[in-house]
């Protein structure tokens, strides 16, 4: 993972690409606006964004189907997009696997898997692809005769079968139905891991790009408004915008010395930006992530200090197996998420109604109030 | 299919937009080129100003409203028949029900004349047992309207089988459960919901009995197709023609703009569930066998009555009655199925720009193409007349114009099905192609042209069979001594060549049938009436 020596596979430079707005002839909308991105040979990286965000449109630009307004791509240290340069599509030895898989309807599996290895060779690529995805058995059939699953992994086979340098995978789980998608998701991650494939895969799944991604790149707006490892941005998006999008957290006004805040639920220590410098100061919001708080149930006898934070009432307490998802009503009105572990085999478990003290679990960022940047 | 909302339309590679618009400007011209000349030679004012004008317009639109009226009485329950009860031999009948749509107006047109005239087959039988003196006047409307209506009702049959197909059946049900009776849901659930595929079948059956050349002009009765082709035949009255030619294509385009209106009003899309439950078949009991007897008998002066009658007259011929039919075959497939191919091959611009790079272009290019739904065949021959007269007259009277004016009549035919069979491919494919490494040469060989094979094929057989049947534009347009099926068989109709006729019918039949099954296996669209 941490792999700083290996080199790029992939490097962005500032691509813009503008589509005139639905309604031909209408303003010009910017889709990517100065995209920077650095994906390095072997590694997994995810593009996260909303639907529509322009995801789908940097992976065609890539693969060289759109042509960005500017900006520079490098492939495997030869540039493929710049002033004067454009290699297309069929010469730039990149794997696509689409969203709606595009497999040809008329062809087999097999004949699919070997279309982009043309001659003798192509069969034993086919056949070798095939079975990596472990499909060796249903090489003969046409897509219409396939399932999902399989057909999503055919498209794979297919991508790979040329042994390009990056693959690049649209989506790759939308159309599978949930019950699926997890088993394929996790041998789709197997598959590249053992090839040291280097992989980046758009989609507008928070949980799929943690999962499968060394690295994860949030886009909004059509911009890269941070990128890094999974857990650095659960702990810290970055902005509010990026914290709505991702979602799973909630957002709570305080007032910042610098190094804590001051908040509802008592003082929270600040966690530095991850831009570096220091936290902001005065009015804040700071982010407590549902898994980053800690409940207690509240219990009379027991008086806490003067200092302990206030009381909150559970007004939801939905039962998810492996934890609690809990709703509680801070004094102000304010509603808390908290995300809490059912410990003890189901023992002990919260319901509405009851009185609950909450405090964060460790240090959390804090973005500034009303600054419209930050947003 | 997802599309990217961030991948916005596009007006498409240069190359297909040329050909587009190429294909757009030859569509509209002959029928600009009419208008100009109806116009500024004061063809339409003249004719605007006859008295006898006004009779050759409400003849017309007399014996369009009766066939439109009847197809819709016939149609209707022959489809629900036929998708909604028990029916015996249903998949059978239906087959046949549709069978009509392959013969020519002209051809049963024939049959009727000489089978039920005043002094005809019929009155032969029938007058020893009577002693009739004769049968009542088929001439003028009766003949026309018995023709046409029976030719005709499948396009309200096969458009409202095709609803009851989709008919979401707890929609029925809903009504029941609602306390609706049998009248009731009848008339404020499914027949409503039927609407839309009665009222575009019915001006469909207008449509094709507006164009109507054959029926009419051997039943002698004068609506515009005959009134124009008489102005031009006789008088070389051109200015006449152009008027009257203008004004029947303004009343075609009218029908043919209300039919698809009522096409998409009530689309199967927008009523019932997207998993609509099969309705229950309907028990006919013992009305079944009436029921199928019923059927027949639409299908007598369609079917039975042009064979048997052909036949008959075969039998009769004199000897060298067939002299020139092996040579009319060859060049009737020669001249449709040069025509078929070029007619194709200028489809595919069509339905790729309307079908993968939507604009405002490619939807103005689609509306110049389905046009020529509206043209008659004898429009677009008088029109290419004038305008190989006046401007090209290097080209009249050749093979070539021939097979352009087939092109122009038949191409919306092309598109239709090209459009269905590129529709549901994911336009990723191409792009898939490319990741893979592969050139435009190759994509288009290995991927594109056999996915959309069965598009082309059903295609090129719609427009062939078109071609095959059509007349008037034949009669205007071939080379002189360029005799095809059908002009062989009007012509010889037209000077009491019975037995001629009626081999040169058959023949006619047969081919196209042949063709005709072919199509309705591949369960393609309607193909147009010609004729």
């Amino acid at each position: 993972m941490s792999s700083g020596a290996r080199r790029a596979a992939l490097l962005l430079e500032g691509v813009t690409k503008r589509f005139p707005s639905p309604g031909t002839g209408g303003p010009v909308r910017t889709v990517l606006d100065g995209v920077d991105l650095e994906v390095r040979q072997g590694t997994c990286t995810a593009v996260l964004g909303p639907s529509g965000g322009g995801k789908t449109t940097l992976l065609r630009i890539v693969a060289g189907l759109e042509t960005p307004d500017a900006g520079r791509i490098r492939l495997a240290g030869g540039e493929v997009n710049g002033p004067g340069v454009f290699v297309p599509p069929e010469r730039r030895r990149v794997g696509f696997v689409f969203q709606d898989y595009a497999l040809f309807p008329h062809l087999t599996a097999r004949e699919n898997a070997a279309f982009g290895v043309p001659g003798p060779t192509g069969r034993t690529r086919a056949r070798e692809a095939l079975r990596l995805v472990g499909l060796e058995d249903v090489g003969g059939h046409r897509p219409h005769e396939l399932s999902g699953g399989e057909q999503q992994r055919v498209a794979l086979a297919r991508a790979l079968a040329p042994q390009p340098a990056l693959v690049l995978l649209d989506e790759p789980f939308s159309n599978l139905d949930a019950a699926l998608r997890a088993g394929v998701r996790e041998e789709v991650a197997r598959i590249l891991s053992r090839l040291d494939m280097t992989a980046v895969l758009v989609t507008h799944d928070r949980e799929e790009a943690f999962l499968l991604a060394d690295r994860v790149v949030l886009l909004l707006g059509g911009r890269v408004v941070r990128a890094g490892a999974p857990e650095d941005l659960a702990r810290d998006p970055g902005s509010r915008a990026a914290a709505r999008f991702l979602g799973e957290t909630n957002l709570l006004p305080a007032e910042s010395d610098g190094k804590r805040a001051v908040s509802e639920i008592g003082p929270v220590e600040l966690l530095a930006p991850w831009t570096g410098g220091a936290p902001p100061t005065g009015r804040v919001e700071v982010l407590l992530p549902v898994d980053g708080l800690l409940v207690e149930p509240f219990a009379e006898e027991r008086p806490g200090p003067s200092a302990a934070p206030p009381l909150a009432k559970l007004v939801r307490a939905a039962f998810h197996g492996a934890f609690q998802l809990l709703e509680a009503r801070l004094p102000s009105g304010r509603i808390l998420k908290v995300r809490s572990p059912a410990r003890e085999l189901w023992q002990g478990l919260l319901s509405p109604g009851q009185s609950v003290r909450i405090r964060p679990a460790g240090p959390a960022p804090a973005y500034p109030r009303g600054d419209p940047d930050a947003d | 299919m997802s599309r990217d909302p961030t991948i916005p339309p596009r007006p498409g590679p240069r190359l297909l937009r040329g050909a587009g618009l190429v294909v757009g400007a030859v569509c509209l011209l002959p029928l600009l080129y009419l208008a100009v000349r109806a116009v500024a030679g004061g063809g339409l004012a003249e004719v605007l100003l006859r008295e006898r004008s006004l009779g050759v317009a409400g003849r017309t639109f007399l014996l369009a409203g009766a066939v439109a009226a009847a197809s819709a009485g016939l149609g209707l329950p022959l489809a629900w028949l036929t998708s909604r009860t028990d029916l015996p031999a249903r998949r059978f009948l239906t087959g046949l029900l549709a069978l009509p749509l392959a013969v020519p107006s002209y051809v049963a047109g024939f049959a009727a004349a000489t089978a039920l005239g005043p002094r005809g087959l019929l009155y032969r039988l029938l007058e020893p047992v009577t002693g009739w003196e004769r049968l009542p006047e088929i001439y003028g409307f009766p003949g026309a309207f018995l023709v046409l209506a029976s030719l005709n009702y499948p396009y309200v049959f096969l458009a409202a089988r095709a609803r009851f197909a989709r008919l979401d059946g707890s929609l029925p049900d809903a009504a029941r459960v609602l306390g609706a009776g049998r009248w009731r849901r009848f008339s404020r659930v499914t027949l409503p919901l039927m609407g839309g595929a009665l009222l575009s079948g019915s001006l469909l059956a207008a449509l094709y009995t507006l164009s109507d050349f054959g029926a009419v002009s051997l039943m002698r009765y004068e609506t515009f197709t005959w009134a124009i082709y008489n102005a031009y035949r006789g008088s070389l009255d051109r200015h006449t023609a152009a008027g009257l030619a203008l004004l029947l294509v303004l009343a075609a385009l009218l029908v043919l703009a209300l039919a698809r209106r009522f096409e998409r009003a009530h689309a199967p899309a927008a009523f019932g569930s997207a998993r609509a439950r099969p309705l229950r078949p309907h028990r006919l009991g013992r009305w079944r066998w009436p029921a199928v007897f019923g059927c027949l008998l639409v299908l007598a002066p369609a079917l039975l009555l042009p064979v048997s009658v052909c036949l008959f007259w075969l039998f009769q011929a004199p000897a060298g009655a067939g002299v020139g039919l092996a040579s009319a075959l060859l060049r009737t497939g020669l001249a449709s199925g040069t025509a078929a191919a070029v007619t194709v091959a200028l489809a595919i611009p069509v339905a790729f720009l309307a079908v993968r790079f939507p604009s405002r272009g490619s939807a103005a290019l689609k509306v110049a193409v389905h046009i020529g739904f509206g043209l008659p065949g004898l429009v677009v021959g008088l029109s290419l007349v004038y305008f190989s007269v006046q401007l090209a007259p290097f080209v009249y009277q050749t093979l070539g114009l021939l097979i352009f004016a087939y092109a122009l009549h038949a191409l919306p035919q092309a598109v239709a099905p090209l459009e269905g069979t590129l529709a549901p491919i994911s336009p990723r494919i191409d792009d898939a192609a490319r990741t893979l490494g592969a050139g435009w040469i190759r994509r288009h060989l290995a991927i594109t042209l056999p996915l959309l094979r069965p598009g082309l094929a059903a295609g090129a057989a719609l427009v062939f069979l078109t071609c095959v049947k059509e007349l008037p534009a034949t009669l205007m347009l071939a080379p002189t001594g360029f005799r095809t099926l059908a002009t062989t068989v009007w012509n010889a109709a037209e000077n009491v060549e019975l037995g001629r006729a009626a081999a040169a019918s058959l023949l006619l039949l047969f081919s196209s049938g042949v063709v005709l099954v072919a199509v309705l296996r591949a369960s393609g669209p309607l193909p147009a009436r010609s004729g």
